[in-house]
């Protein structure tokens, strides 16, 4: 008997990096991580370098920028570019505490499947309702039953990704289910829930973790429409959508009261996206 | 009216193709892709480009067609179709060529057929958008398909596509490909997803189209049986280059380059002599990315000499045939002929073992209810016998849906059993409880047909190998890794594979990972589902060799699935035909492959690629819905009631699996004795 030959061996690639942070590595994911990295910091560090605090007021209302208020004060008579640092701060909260909630509930949740198919098509018809929900009308409920405020907002944002997280899960648990090396590993004699949390789990992360930069862009909308309707944030606390609604009607003679805002929104929301992008293209493994 | 036959104005080809270049954008930087390519193909020929993955064959394809992708450029050459060059065309001039003088068929039908539309409306449409009138549209497409053999075609052409079968699909996308009676049908890898009667018929209709015609026909596959069976001329590509050019039967006879010539002897034929193991060739073809200086086969061949590795060889003609010519530096001086390899013949006999696995009147149905009053039952496999003893290799031989795979399934305790005995080493997977089931899972594994999907990309390999010692114990922490490097030295691969993911590796190396999974619980049995099927051409022989090795050496026996006969004829001892969930013929593989007894087995050998497509096998294509009761086959069966209507006992009882010869036996009332 002779030995096998053993295959002539070519250099092997360079050592794999970690694939996310491979990811970062595109222009379109760099801009979008600069973009959310600066507003992270500009929320988190500009207010320490301000003299004014964001309820703070000066005594002269709506005045242009200028002399101490580098973006004029408000109606009130409050420094404008405080309480949009400050609005930063408010965003960056609800995004990070709702869209983690959103996306560790509505992962367990869309896993049931697992267990039983019966409990899993149960909570796939929950969700199929919450999606049918427009988001306005949710938070318009939510406000009249629990109170306008940061803490409704919140509660709203999780609803709405919620159902997203919970069908991407249910459905990435399936294909994984149908992969050839989940069949591979019940051959080899793995244990279910070593299948569930070697093979399966790690490879249903994936989607999650671009889905969950997607929901931060939907966050922030979120908040910005509801804010805008006055449903959202309440005064005095800041925030960037109820500054849009608060600095909408004085457009002509302070147009950087609401348009400042706005475009601290768009920039934020586009970070996420192109970010988002990166991700799913990371995990799609080209 | 199909009247015009392509003829050849002074012998000019239909395709000329010169210094033919193009480029890969990669993102580690551009790469070769195409290098000097210069081939003709005449009218009524069949050139066959035969080359492994990343050869370039489909890349030539598609840049004649101009339809390269985004990242493939061509940088130099010229493609004349009929003297004019494509290359300077227009986009809207080619996309008028295109449907007029240039045709192509891809491998997969079913992706270039639209669901929505019936088939008839889609070759319409082909026609009617170059210029024809809705009423010769009409009648033409009906001749398409009568051209490319749909049988009822009357009826057939207002189906879908859903309605129709792979091998039917295939008989469409052709019969598009040809609506405007191209000079020049590209065909790539056309038969590569159908069973081998299949396969043999559309080859047969492109043989038609050649010869009725006259057409162009530029064959792009990897199976050498199908070149052999089909084409006048052969390209081999060799790493974006042309290896070898000849006609097929100076090709396969006396071959100059030693890549023809050591691919050729690592294929395992159906009809020469068996051999002990395959002559394989060592390594893979390079990586595109990674090409070797010089020739790029020299760090295979066993010829190469010093200049093979500085200088790249030119394509040369061979001086005494006008139509061959070879790129390498050793070859025109020494003429070679594919004699048998020494090798010594195969032992035949293997001494009375152990019996592993008893399959016993075994039925696997599955039903599916449709609306809570009915179901549905399929029986994929329906009342199958046979044992596998330690050491030996049974194969299992049949078209798609013939119920292989359902009783590999079953053989792995994937899928239980409706009734009948299946045991293991002794032990039945029906009715074991968690602890029985996991003992019986040591004793019988599974290699895939796909190394890539059954191995997980987040894994290393090591993790990978280690994963089923873990799971049973097998090695303590700190003889983990040892017992993992002496897996792979089994299989051949350096300890330092360890530590790569699954996509650095090549195919054959990834398969090689599988069997190491596979041998690490010391299985009795191994179910191998099609393991060789992925893999390129060069690499098969080796994993052949592999999978030999390891019987002798470890005494496993194997369940080996596979549709490559010539395959099944070199690796197993005992072979079972399936059709239609049961063993229509079962037997030593030398009995099987000598006197095949039923009309089923003789119809597959006969369709087996290498075999020669003269002959007509007189198999009926298959119906919709199959027969019940009395034979299964007699709908499709050569010999059957559909050709002897007399022989009405087919419909009327049930065959059994009668013996023919000694351990051979065959489930048919007209069953061919082996003495006969």
């Amino acid at each position: 008997m002779t030995a096998p030959a053993t295959t002539t061996a070519p250099p092997l690639d360079r050592p794999p990096r970690n694939r996310y942070l491979q990811a970062l590595t595109t222009a379109k994911a760099r801009f979008g991580l600069t973009l959310v990295l600066l507003m992270v910091a500009i929320g988190v560090l500009g207010p320490l370098l301000l003299s004014y605090g964001p309820e703070q007021q000066s005594g002269s209302a709506l005045t242009a920028p200028g002399g101490g208020h580098p973006l004029g004060t408000d109606e009130v008579g409050r420094d404008i570019l405080a309480r949009v640092l400050h609005g930063i701060r408010t965003d960056l909260v609800i995004t990070l505490v709702a869209v983690p909630i959103a996306a560790v509930l509505g992962t367990a949740l869309g896993l049931v499947g697992v267990l039983s198919r019966l409990l899993a098509a149960a909570v796939q018809r929950l969700f199929d309702v919450l999606l049918g929900v427009p988001v306005i009308i949710l938070g318009v409920g939510l406000a009249l039953a629990a109170g306008a405020g940061v803490r409704a907002i919140i509660v709203a944002v999780v609803l709405a990704t919620l159902p997203t997280f919970g069908r991407q899960a249910h459905s990435a648990v399936n294909s994984q289910l149908g992969r050839e090396y989940v069949t591979a590993a019940v051959v080899i004699g793995t244990p279910r829930r070593k299948i569930l949390s070697r093979h399966v789990l790690p490879n249903v992360v994936d989607g999650m973790v671009a889905l969950a930069a997607v929901s931060m862009a939907t966050a922030v909308t979120i908040e910005g429409g509801l804010s805008v309707m006055g449903l959202g944030v309440v005064p005095p606390q800041p925030s960037l959508g109820s500054m849009i609604r608060d600095g909408s009607p004085y457009l002509f003679d302070q147009p950087q009261y609401a348009l400042v805002p706005v475009t601290v929104v768009v920039l934020l929301v586009l970070g996420y996206t192109l970010l988002a992008d990166a991700l799913n293209a990371a995990v799609l493994r080209k | 009216m199909i009247t015009t036959v392509h003829n050849t104005p002074d012998g000019e080809p239909v395709l000329r193709v010169r210094g033919l270049t193009a480029v890969l954008d990669l993102p580690t930087g551009p790469a070769t892709a195409l290098h000097e390519l210069d081939f003709d193909i005449g009218a009524g020929e069949i050139l066959g480009v035969v080359g492994e993955s990343g050869s370039g064959k489909s890349l030539t394809s598609l840049a004649v067609m101009r339809m390269l992708p985004d990242a493939a450029r061509v940088t130099a050459g010229q493609i004349l179709l009929h003297g004019e060059d494509l290359l300077t065309k227009s986009e809207k001039d080619m996309r008028r060529l295109r449907g007029r003088h240039l045709g192509i068929v891809f491998q997969d039908p079913l992706a270039y057929l639209h669901p929505l539309k019936r088939v008839g409306a889609q070759l319409r449409e082909s026609l009617t958008v170059h210029a024809a009138t809705r009423a010769q549209a009409a009648t033409r497409a009906l001749e398409l398909l009568k051209l490319v053999g749909i049988p009822d075609a009357e009826q057939r052409i207002d189906d879908y596509p859903h309605q129709f079968s792979g091998g039917m699909r295939q008989r469409v996308m052709i019969a598009m490909a040809v609506a405007h009676n191209p000079s020049l049908l590209i065909a790539d890898e056309p038969t590569t997803a159908l069973d081998v009667t299949i396969q043999a018929e559309i080859l047969r209709v492109l043989v038609r189209l050649r010869d009725e015609l006259g057409t162009a026909v530029m064959l792009i596959t990897h199976d050498i049986g199908v070149v052999e069976d089909t084409c006048d001329r052969v390209l081999v590509m060799y790493a974006g280059r042309i290896a070898e050019q000849a006609g097929t039967g100076t090709l396969l006879k006396s071959p100059r380059h030693p890549y023809t010539r050591e691919l050729l002897r690592s294929v395992p034929h159906l009809n020469t002599p068996l051999l002990d193991r395959l002559p394989a060739i060592p390594g893979q073809p390079p990586d595109p990315r990674n090409r070797p200086a010089g020739c790029p086969f020299h760090d295979r061949c066993p010829d190469v000499r010093d200049r093979c590795t500085r200088e790249m060889p030119p394509l040369e003609r061979v001086d005494a045939d006008p139509g061959h010519s070879v790129a390498c530096w050793v070859a025109p001086d020494t003429p070679v002929q594919i004699a048998a390899p020494a090798g010594g013949e195969r032992r035949t006999g293997r001494p009375e073992t152990e019996v592993i696995l008893s399959v016993e009147d075994v039925r696997v149905w599955y039903t599916s209810r449709r609306w809570p009053w009915s179901t549905e039952v399929v029986p994929a496999v329906d009342g199958v016998t046979f044992q596998a003893r330690q050491g030996t290799a049974v194969g299992l031989v049949g078209e798609s849906g013939c119920g292989k795979s359902t009783l590999a399934k079953a053989i792995l305790g994937l899928q239980p059993v409706t009734s009948g005995r299946l045991t293991v080493a002794g032990r039945e997977w029906s009715g074991a409880d968690s602890h029985q089931r996991a003992a019986l899972r040591r004793t019988v594994q599974m290699v895939f047909q796909d190394p890539y999907a059954s191995l997980n990309p987040r894994m290393t390999v090591g993790d990978s190998i280690a994963e089923p010692l873990r799971n049973y114990h097998l090695a303590g922490r700190s003889q983990l890794a040892g017992a993992v490097r002496e897996l792979l030295d089994q299989v051949g691969l350096p300890a330092r594979y360890a530590d790569s993911y699954p996509y650095q590796l090549s195919g054959g190396q990834r398969q090689r990972v599988g069997i190491a999974r596979a041998l690490a619980v010391s299985p009795k049995l191994i179910v191998a589902d099609e393991p060789v099927s992925a893999l390129d051409v060069s690499v098969q022989a080796q994993v052949i060799n592999l999978f030999d090795d390891l019987r002798d050496r470890t005494g496993v026996g194997y369940v080996f699935i596979t549709h490559d006969l010539a395959v099944a004829r070199h690796m197993c001892d005992d072979i079972l035909v399936m059709y239609a969930g049961r063993i229509v013929e079962s037997g030593p593989a030398s009995a099987i492959f000598a006197n095949p007894s039923h009309p089923y087995t003789r119809t597959l050998l006969a369709s087996a690629p290498g075999s020669g497509l003269t002959k007509d096998t007189g198999l009926k294509p298959a119906s919709g819905t199959r027969p019940t009761g009395g034979c299964r086959f007699r709908d499709r069966c050569p010999v059957g009631p559909a050709a002897n209507p007399q022989r009405t006992v087919c419909a009327e009882r049930d065959p059994a699996l009668d013996a023919v010869g000694p351990r051979h036996h065959a489930a048919c009332h007209f069953a061919e004795r082996d003495d006969r």
